[in-house]
């Protein structure tokens, strides 16, 4: 009798925390769409998230942070089976160009000092910004997903993805770099920024005529 | 604070993780640069915006259900495989109605999501959770993690090896995924109760004993068999004479 009592209290308690897991869905699977960029991937990161969240239940400490132990084993499950190992690759070659960027976007800012977003983003910020982060290698996508759509603390996100708050710190920074650079190559594509500034800043030639072209175009000439 | 200093601590500072004596410095400093204040104004544009879409995604109906069903189908595993099965002659039934006054569909056009879903499995080669060369180790694997009783077949076929398995779904049904190779060439094996197999035309076959309904997706061959409760659906790039003789010779 007291064994089915006790057993029946264990099922009530499995069941609230089945239950309260559940309600994190929704922030999971708009991390998992971010991590994995294809809904059909993320659905199965999610799924794989919660077989592995019920099935290791009692490693929850009550009273802790259910959110940011959800969050941990989404983080390990994609880092583990799911990212594309490929994308490293890239970021080296970013990572080299970077700084100028910083360089334009202090000249258009101090240029615009009034409105200089406007001035120098499109409207299709959001747009942009989504297909940014699309682009990030994973270890900047990781971080950035964690801190900015989920708002975790650097705190927080160094215990899920098992590093110490300075490298959490640094692939942030670095990650945000990268975003406000393809933020500008947007913004140079859309004819916002000007092409030889932006080109001046990355030493490369500038593609004079197609930008005199959008000029026209941009007088309505 | 400089520039170049102040710069170091703006993603902390629009974090909010900043402590509170460099708050004090960043603040002064942002207030008289245009430059900084206007990274700054882009940081924290930049995380709205993110938050923002964090924020408006929810997540499919389809996957809360499977995902509102997993405890309760792990607790009460019995009782809904006994609810839900279908009986073998209702299971062949099901095949032959399906196809009746259909002409086969031309390749390349997708049969029915249940094709489509067997094809994205298999092509995109995700990782197996468990791997082993003995369909046995699968077999046990499985128990507890799915709601219908899952065998991983043997494949008779000659030059067949069992690779491993992972969990998996068929629209909104669980699947056990299993992997294979045949000469070289990945096999997937998707398993799945009967009563989520809907296919629209294609192709019926009879086979060593077996109706076999032959899909094709993508480039890649899909054949599917029942037995008893459960459907099994083969996608591979072989040939489909292949993938019917896989489905007919192996132990199930």
């Amino acid at each position: 009798m007291l064994t089915r009592r006790s057993q029946a209290k264990r099922d009530d308690r499995r069941k609230e925390f089945e239950k309260a897991c559940v309600e994190h869905i929704d922030a999971l699977y708009a991390s998992a769409l971010k991590l994995t960029r294809d809904d059909v991937r993320a659905e199965e990161l999610v799924q794989d998230t919660y077989l592995r969240a019920f099935r290791a239940s009692d490693g929850f400490e009550w009273g802790t942070n259910l959110k940011a132990w959800l969050f941990r084993i989404l983080t390990n499950t994609f880092i583990n089976d799911y990212r594309h190992k490929i994308h490293e690759r890239r970021y080296v070659e970013r990572a080299a160009v970077e700084p100028l960027y910083d360089e334009v976007l202090d000249r258009q800012a101090r240029e615009h000092a009034s409105n200089p977003e406007a001035a120098v983003f499109s409207r299709f910020f959001q747009r942009d910004l989504e297909a940014a982060l699309d682009d990030l290698p994973d270890d900047f996508r990781i971080v950035v997903v964690l801190a900015d759509l989920q708002g975790f603390a650097y705190k927080e996100i160094a215990e899920m993805i098992g590093c110490p708050i300075g490298t959490v710190m640094s692939r942030l920074h670095r990650g945000r770099r990268l975003l406000q650079k393809a933020l500008v190559d947007y913004a140079v594509a859309a004819g916002l920024v000007s092409a030889p500034e932006a080109a001046a800043g990355l030493g490369e030639a500038a593609p004079a005529d197609l930008n005199e072209f959008r000029k026209r175009q941009g007088s309505g000439a | 604070m400089n520039c170049a200093e102040t710069k170091k601590y703006l993603d902390a500072f629009v974090d909010g993780e900043l402590e509170a004596g460099l708050i004090l410095e960043v603040e002064s400093h942002v207030d008289g640069c245009a430059s900084c204040a206007a990274l700054v104004g882009l940081k924290r544009r930049i995380k709205d915006e993110l938050f923002a879409v964090g924020a408006r995604t929810t997540a499919p109906e389809g996957l809360r259900l499977r995902i509102g069903s997993l405890p309760a189908k792990r607790n009460t595993r019995r009782l809904i495989t006994a609810a839900v099965s279908v009986p073998l002659a209702a299971a062949a039934a099901l095949l032959l109605v399906l196809n009746v006054g259909k002409a086969p569909a031309p390749a390349d056009e997708p049969l029915s999501a249940v094709v489509n879903d067997v094809v994205e499995r298999h092509a995109r080669d995700l990782p197996l959770e468990v791997r082993s060369a003995d369909p046995a180790a699968a077999t046990s694997w499985f128990q507890g993690k799915v709601d219908f009783p899952v065998r991983a077949p043997r494949l008779k076929l000659a030059g067949a090896s069992f690779q491993g398995a992972r969990l998996s779904n068929v629209q909104s049904a669980q699947a056990a995924h299993m992997a294979y190779t045949v000469d070289g060439h990945r096999v997937t094996l998707m398993i799945f109760p009967v009563e989520h197999l809907q296919f629209q035309g294609g192709t019926v076959v009879r086979s060593g004993g077996r109706d076999v309904l032959l899909g094709r997706h993508n480039g890649y061959n899909v054949a599917v068999t029942v037995d008893g409760d459960m459907a099994y659906a083969v996608s591979s790039d072989l040939p489909k004479e292949r993938l019917i003789s896989l489905l007919t010779d192996m132990s199930i």
